[in-house]
């Protein structure tokens, strides 16, 4: 087996899905976003969005928190530096299989 | 490889167009540059003994008008954007928005030094804010559309044809009339949400 073929198995699933991938991508830019921001950029639905960020939370990659602004609810999104990691991991391995 | 990883690398520099996404860095600038104009203007015409040529007078003014315009950009960011299209916080922001503001003190400095080599230092104080006012839009003024290449010509041809006395004024109403604009589609194509 080739060694390009091998390191696939070296990725990461839980970043190469392509709407987490676009998540953390996003997130990687900035210090914090809200679920608002991610899902005008994403154009992903409410409840896929939700559902992603649920894994990447329960993956340690995404840090949430839910709070107020006013009597408005906000979901405040960080990339943790597990995540941080994670990425950049990511985008190596991806260079290196393809 | 090359396609995926540029897909990778538009989201993540998507944070970054996203900063002046309702024009508020133009609209900042415009008002900052028409309210110096107002101050000089009202210097100009009222009487040499009324108290607003007391110094600390118009320092007053001065701290006033910056206070207003960074509040009212701080509303704009608050009620608008951040409702329809979210909220982001940036790592470093001193760091970010100290960009345009060296990127135009660069332009000023190369201006003088070019009209030292070709001119012998003798130089129209409004070429300066010209030249200033030029690359402090097209860094400031981002993400850049072409309809924006216009004001940037506009703002071009104000530094050679504006008359001394109105060139604060001219480039103030150019960045305002660019982030009205920019505004102006940005309300258009977005929508608040539910």
């Amino acid at each position: 087996m080739n060694a390009g073929v091998r390191n696939i198995g070296e990725i990461d699933r839980v970043v190469h899905e392509p709407g987490r991938l676009m998540i953390v991508a996003l997130l990687s830019a900035v210090k914090q976003a809200d679920f608002l921001y991610l899902q005008h950029e994403t154009g992903l639905n409410k409840g896929t969005l939700s559902s992603h960020l649920a894994r990447l939370e329960e993956a340690g990659y995404v840090a949430i928190e839910k709070t107020f602004q006013g009597k408005i609810p906000r979901t405040l999104l960080q990339l943790t530096a597990a995540g941080r990691a994670a990425f950049e991991k990511y985008r190596r391995d991806l260079k290196r299989v393809l | 490889m090359k396609e995926e990883e540029l897909e990778i690398q538009d989201y993540v520099s998507r944070p970054c167009r996203y900063v002046n996404i309702d024009g508020s860095n133009e609209l900042t600038w415009g008002a900052m540059c028409c309210g110096f104009y107002f101050v000089d203007w009202l210097h100009a015409i009222v009487s040499p003994d009324s108290l607003w040529h007391r110094p600390w007078a118009q320092a007053v003014c001065m701290v006033a008008m910056v206070g207003l315009i960074y509040l009212a950009g701080k509303a704009l960011k608050r009620y608008v954007t951040y409702p329809r299209t979210g909220f982001v916080a940036y790592p470093d922001t001193v760091k970010r928005r100290m960009v345009p503001v060296v990127a135009a003190a660069v332009a000023a400095a190369a201006t003088f030094v070019i009209a030292l080599v070709l001119r012998g230092g003798h130089l129209r104080m409004e070429t300066i804010l010209g030249a200033v006012n030029f690359v402090f839009y097209a860094v400031a003024a981002q993400p850049f559309r072409p309809w924006k290449y216009g004001f940037l010509l506009l703002i071009a041809a104000g530094t050679f044809c504006v008359a001394d006395a109105y060139a604060l004024l001219f480039f103030g109403l150019v960045f305002l009339a660019s982030g009205m604009t920019t505004l102006t589609l940005y309300l258009r194509q977005t929508r608040a949400a539910q």
